[in-house]
């Protein structure tokens, strides 16, 4: 026990470290990595000593020349654009890269030297954070290479901090899930694993446990006997984006709900966590997952609708339909929508239907969770003639124009008594004058301080897994050769709306 | 922060406003940004408001550069932090206009909205008080022109605040006080905060902020299994400091200190010498000596505070240096780093993250209580 630590963890200053980061000339670390890096660096939120080495296959000129593949990047993708060249001088100078295969030792030689001479210039003592942001199927490879070349310690080190951050998706059922974190821990403790899901970067996602438990009044309206029902919508206007290949292996099930869409359930539906460290708040979302009512085979027709989009129109274009997309089977039966009914057993939601959906070409991009609320008891405005009862609705938009929305009936002024409804709302931009942070920035932010609240741990990824593997099997089972479509640009089929209207419900439009 | 400053645009401040009228000159402001910011694409212009921050300025004959740092925090500070700020700014009597005590200016800045939100603007107003009596006029008018419902936070960033009517009364509005230990010259200028502190809601010190990435490094000494307990057997703490950094100094011995549990402790006279400080620290049957020094006539660099740190605990010696404005050296008898880098904030940030946390850093009450206590001891009032 160390008696000096006491207060010391809830400072948010990263220590002096180096960010491995496989795959830097992917898509990802130019999208999302880089320009998160970047917006840090211009809130002085890392380290004093800290440097970025990337690991690629590719090979630039020279270090000059990847610095200014990464600029390019931040001018089209950080939050603040174009770079202030005086701030990216001071930043790029700490960028650099390692070329090689990510299965030849050579490549780890050359990465423990750069490393090495990097912690001598800049006093770093040997701490590290690696970044997986390649396929899934070289993660193996690259732990066992590291581990070969005493890159990573399973031991602890009061001295040096070694931590990984692992992308998604965390396997593909949930065998291949406990595979991959059997291998991630020949070579990593469970606490130097962090797993990263981007919803839970996002700040209305973190707002979930602010807003139910900063706050006296919504807690107590949190249960079966107030709500009626929730639905957690993700819609995509995008389609598959090039990935078809990908996506005919893995369909929006495994894209979306398994990790997104219940990271978002749990923190909507979770029971309070005695206290807000890493551990408390992942413990509750594990008994939420383990909670979840598992759907019999012979349900999973009438609780879960999947479907596929045709041609249509999105957002004013002509768009194809998937089996026209480049890499896509053109008899392909694979889902681009789903929505599934859910329950939760336990005590607070009871027979409370949670709905789910996600989807492709859908009208817009949004994300939205809606909390519907029972209606009052005795419709006192209803007997005069003249009213009707209006749906209280909490609705939380997580993307974009991040806010939360109250919908209540008002009276109309006038003679009358005639209600309408009318919204009470939040939103970020304007009550705080300032726009969130991205969801990397604060993810990267937490894995160099340590702090694994925002990120999955195992039992996690395997009770996730274990629910939608069994809907996986069945799907597999049932040898579908069709599958019904929507138009893209519309909310999905008509069979997802049965799903919802057999609870008297309808989906929302966000 | 300098980056976004040249984005800020200014309205008003002009001609001084009615007293009775500043909130009237603040809707005049709002009309006139509206027209101004009109032909933009986000035409909205968006009131954002979190905080109201008092901020007490030095009187006559203040150090410019002191007002010029100041001036640039408020600046870094709003444009972070969406506020009304209220600046108190005491004048000498004789420079009144005739028949004033208090004079009032508004201003509104206004920046392009980071999020798709329109333009957002943020007021300002500075109460210049003449003399006692203009000052005196300082807390009736905080209560009339704060935001209602929103926190107020006091910035006395200059120097200790005096004992009195007008820092007791502002204190009493005040959700959150910030304050600054380093500029606080004054001999037992930590007993008179401690004392202060007993007074306000919530108390934040830059003075303390500032000690926090060499805290974490400290911690990391004794992180290794078993010599977190050596603190219980303490031998001998030794903290040199700059000769303008003795605050910080006291500060990082009451951490040590209270931290440790060590909480009895007596002064050794040194004979005379104004710069060095020597205590006995008692427990149970045991008793060490802890010195306290300044290095006179340091300016090797633009650095204020610790210099040097050693610890002697349970046979073990653990020490850390500054070895220039941005490493330290660690040192222990397992481990050696010559050149650690120590992660620095900007004033601005400080504050910033002191508005983001409520309630007193629990950690710094009890550091501040045993720093202040080594104070009160003849050491200091020989």
């Amino acid at each position: 026990m160390n008696p000096l630590r006491e207060g010391l963890l809830k400072e948010r200053i990263p220590e002096a470290q180096v960010l491995v980061i496989f795959g830097i000339s992917g898509d990802l670390t130019k999208r999302k990595l880089m320009p998160a890096l970047y917006t840090l660096a211009r809130e002085r939120l890392l380290p004093a000593a800290f440097a970025v080495v990337g690991v690629s296959r590719t090979d630039w000129e020279s270090t000059e020349a990847f610095r200014e593949d990464m600029r390019q990047a931040c001018n089209r993708f950080a939050r603040r654009r174009p770079v202030d060249e005086a701030l990216w001088a001071s930043f790029a100078k700490n960028l650099h890269y390692v070329s090689g295969e990510f299965d030849q030792a050579e490549c780890y030689g050359k990465l423990k030297s750069a490393l090495e001479t990097l912690d001598k210039e800049l006093g770093i003592p040997g701490n590290r954070l690696y970044y997986f942001a390649t396929p899934p199927s070289t993660f193996p490879l690259i732990v066992d290479r590291l581990k070969d070349c005493k890159l990573v310690s399973r031991a602890y080190e009061p001295w040096t901090r070694t931590r990984v951050i692992v992308e998604k998706p965390f396997g593909r059922d949930l065998e291949s899930a406990r595979e991959l974190n059997r291998r991630l821990k020949l070579a990593f403790r469970e606490p130097q694993i962090y797993r990263i899901d981007h919803y839970l970067g996002k700040e209305t996602v973190q707002n979930m446990l602010a807003f139910r438990f900063g706050n006296g009044i919504f807690e107590p309206l949190w249960n079966e006997r107030h709500v009626e029902h929730v639905q957690i919508t993700a819609a995509e206007s995008v389609g598959v984006e090039g990935r078809g290949g990908y996506f005919e292996e893995a369909g929006i099930l495994r894209d979306m709900v398994q990790n997104h869409l219940f990271q978002v359930l749990c923190l909507t539906t979770m029971e309070p966590p005695v206290a807000l460290d890493s551990d408390s708040v992942r413990d509750e979302k594990v008994k939420l997952l383990r909670s979840l009512r598992p759907i019999a085979p012979e349900r999973i027709d009438a609780s879960v609708v999947r479907a596929q989009y045709a041609a249509g129109h999105v957002l004013g274009q002509s768009v194809p339909g998937y089996r026209q997309e480049p890499g896509v089977d053109p008899g392909s039966v694979r889902e681009t929508y789903v929505a599934l009914r859910l329950y939760i057993d336990n005590w607070r939601w009871g027979n409370v239907p949670i709905f789910l959906r996600t989807a492709k070409r859908m009208p817009k991009k949004v994300t939205t969770i809606s909390i519907k609320f029972r209606d009052a008891p005795h419709l006192l405005f209803r007997s005069n003639g003249h009213g009707n009862s209006v749906a209280n609705i909490l609705t939380i938009r997580v993307q974009p124009d991040e806010g939360i929305a109250l919908h209540f009936g008002s009276k109309i002024p006038g003679p009358t008594m005639d209600l309408a409804p009318v919204n009470m709302e939040f939103r970020y931009g304007t009550s705080f004058g300032r726009e969130p942070p991205e969801a990397y920035e604060r993810l990267i932010l937490d894995a160099m301080l340590g702090e694994s609240t925002l990120f999955i741990r195992d039992d996690e990824t395997e009770a996730s897994w274990g629910f939608i593997s069994r809907i996986l099997e069945t799907w597999q089972g049932q040898k579908r050769r069709d599958i019904p479509l929507y138009p893209a640009g519309t909310w999905g089929p008509p069979e997802s709306d049965d799903l919802i209207a057999d609870t008297g419900a309808a989906w929302s439009q966000p | 922060m300098s980056a976004a400053a040249s984005e800020r645009i200014t309205l008003g401040q002009g001609e001084p406003v009615d007293l009775a009228g500043v909130e009237s000159a603040f809707s005049a402001l709002w009309r006139q940004a509206g027209e101004q910011f009109a032909g933009n694409n986000e035409s909205t212009v968006v009131r954002a408001c979190l905080w109201n921050l008092v901020a007490y300025l030095p009187g006559p004959g203040a150090d410019p550069q002191q007002v010029a740092r100041l001036e640039r925090l408020l600046a870094d500070i709003t444009q972070a932090v969406p506020s009304r700020v209220i600046r108190l700014q005491p004048r000498a009597a004789g420079l009144a206009p005739q028949g004033a005590e208090v004079q009032a200016w508004v201003a509104t800045h206004c920046m392009a909205g980071q999020s798709g939100g329109g333009t957002v603007c943020a007021e300002e107003v500075t109460l210049a008080g003449y003399g006692e009596d203009g000052a005196s006029h300082f807390p009736p008018l905080v209560r009339a022109l704060r935001v209602p419902d929103l926190p107020v936070a006091l910035l006395w960033l200059h120097g200790l605040p005096p004992k009195g009517r007008l820092v007791g009364q502002l204190m009493q509005m005040t959700d959150r006080m910030l304050v600054d230990s380093h500029f606080m010259t004054s001999a037992g200028a930590l007993i008179a905060l401690r004392d202060l502190i007993r007074g306000v809601a919530a108390m934040g010190d830059l003075g303390w902020m500032r000690l926090t990435p060499m805290r974490y490094l400290i911690a990391k000494l004794f992180d290794p299994p078993g010599h977190g307990d050596n603190l219980s057997r303490l031998e001998r703490i030794e903290v040199e400091t700059t000769p303008d950094g003795l605050n910080e100094g006291f500060l990082l011995l009451g951490w040590l200190l209270s931290r440790a549990g060590y909480k009895e402790f007596k002064a050794v006279d040194l004979g005379g010498s104004e710069q060095r400080f020597r205590w006995q620290v008692r427990r149970g049957n045991t008793s060490f000596p802890i010195d306290l020094f300044t290095r006179p006539g340091y300016s090797a660099y633009d650095y204020d505070g610790i210099l040097r740190l050693s610890i002697m605990g349970g046979g073990e010696r653990y020490a850390m240096e500054q070895v220039d404005e941005e490493h330290v050296s660690l040192e222990s008898s397992h481990h050696t780093q010559s050149r650690v880098a120590l992660h620095g904030w900007e004033d601005a940030e400080l504050i910033i993250s002191a508005l983001q946390v409520t309630g007193t850093d629990r950690i710094y009450v009890e550091a501040l209580a045993v720093a202040a206590g080594l104070m009160d001891t003849e050491a200091w009032n020989r």
